[in-house]
């Protein structure tokens, strides 16, 4: 199975889940419950190696929280994720391979890619399509409404953003950067450029300001499409940026509006 | 009351088997019976979907944090943990599963934690 297939199993399964619980409104979300429901035992300790941990010994199964994440968004969306290793029966790693250091372990594709529908599946419970599609289908495209929805679905504004983008007919991307360098970015399927992780940060974008001058301007803003992405095209984009300085990220917002679409090959 | 549920069962347990003859004989099936199964069996999900959401509890238990690691793991060094936890997990095979989000790397205090978990439950069985 590829990233893509990962992705698209974990979005499905979630609308059976969600079918299979009647959920029909946002109150009907509780992933407390339905782990409870699984005969889960959701527990907390101090693991320092991870952000959360499934265990399961035949018929005793914990979800282990570590004790220094106590945001409850982040916390909503370890016990989705670890659920679903659980219902899936996914495989794990050897002792070996788990005793190993991150750097010292050539992450098997395979695992790569539970971890990847892991998270497409709780991205998928936690903010469901039928309840969220239409909001995402705003013009003008900003940060705005993913904070809405963050707050209203209590989760954390990357998960709403990426939500959002897998939603949002309109050409945008979350893109989500580390001390001046893109970790990962999610793109609308209208938004074809690609944004690669790893790259430095251009000088024109708004983001950049954060880790050259420790100050971000939270307003969305027209920025020079190359900033972004390679093109030749001297057109603008509009790009809506937050940051957390304790964590030293930055999360934007890209949007392509129609008027240049074409311009950038994004007709 | 569970007598009562049993012989309801056993008395849809012969209706079906009896049916179930009868269609094996003349198993003809319309385009009527079909439409009228597929209206069935999606009333009978939505009508499970619902019982399974109402039973729900209102209020899930508290988060319990765990006991604190015992001394004896505490003594033992990366290597011996690493061992032991090896043949814990050996021992329960496929009956065990372990995943990690955003696994960096296993600390010694981690491995103690799954290893008491695991022995606890290992002593417990």
């Amino acid at each position: 199975m590829n990233k893509r297939d990962a992705i698209a199993q974990g979005w499905l399964d979630a609308k059976w889940f969600l079918r299979e619980y009647d959920v029909k409104s946002r109150d009907d979300l509780r992933p407390e419950a339905w782990a409870y429901d699984s005969g889960i035992e959701i527990v907390e300790a101090d693991l320092e190696g991870a952000s959360a941990q499934l265990i399961r010994l035949a018929d005793v199964v914990q979800i282990v929280l570590p004790t220094r994440i106590n945001e409850y968004c982040a916390r909503r969306f370890a016990i989705a994720h670890e659920l679903y290793h659980f219902l899936q029966r996914h495989p794990s790693l050897s002792p070996t391979m788990m005793c190993k250091p991150k750097w010292l372990r050539e992450d098997k594709r395979e695992t790569h890619v539970f971890e990847i529908g892991s998270n497409a599946f709780a991205g998928a419970v936690l903010l469901p399509e039928f309840l969220l599609r239409q909001r995402c289908e705003v013009s003008p495209v900003s940060l705005d409404v993913p904070w809405q929805i963050s707050k209203e679905y209590e989760v954390s504004i990357l998960t709403s953003a990426i939500r959002f983008v897998e939603l949002s007919s309109e050409r945008c991307a979350a893109v989500f950067s580390k001390n001046g360098v893109v970790q990962w970015a999610r793109r609308s399927k209208t938004f074809t450029r690609r944004i690669e992780n790893g790259r430095r940060l251009h000088r024109d974008s708004i983001a950049w300001d954060f880790y050259a001058t420790g100050n971000l301007d939270e307003r969305e803003q027209p920025v020079p499409a190359g900033s972004w992405f390679d093109t030749k095209a001297t057109v603008d984009i509009i790009e809506h940026s937050t940051c957390r300085p304790d964590y030293g990220t930055v999360l934007s917002m890209l949007w392509v509006p129609e008027a240049v679409g074409a311009q950038l090959g994004m007709p | 009351m569970k007598k009562h549920i049993d012989k309801d069962c056993h008395t849809l347990d012969m209706i079906t088997r009896e049916v179930g003859l009868l269609e094996m004989e003349d198993g003809h099936v319309t385009p009527d019976d079909r439409r009228w199964a597929e209206v069935v069996v999606s009333g009978m999900n939505a009508r499970i979907a619902q019982h399974r959401r109402e039973r729900l509890p209102k209020q899930v238990p508290p988060i319990k944090k765990l006991e604190p690691l015992s001394e004896r793991l505490r003594a033992m060094s990366r290597a011996v943990l690493e061992g032991l936890f090896a043949s814990l997990v050996e021992k329960w095979g496929p009956q065990a599963q372990f995943a990690h989000r955003h696994l960096d790397t296993l600390s010694d205090n981690d491995l103690r934690r799954m290893i008491q978990t695991i022995e606890t439950h290992t002593n417990e069985g």
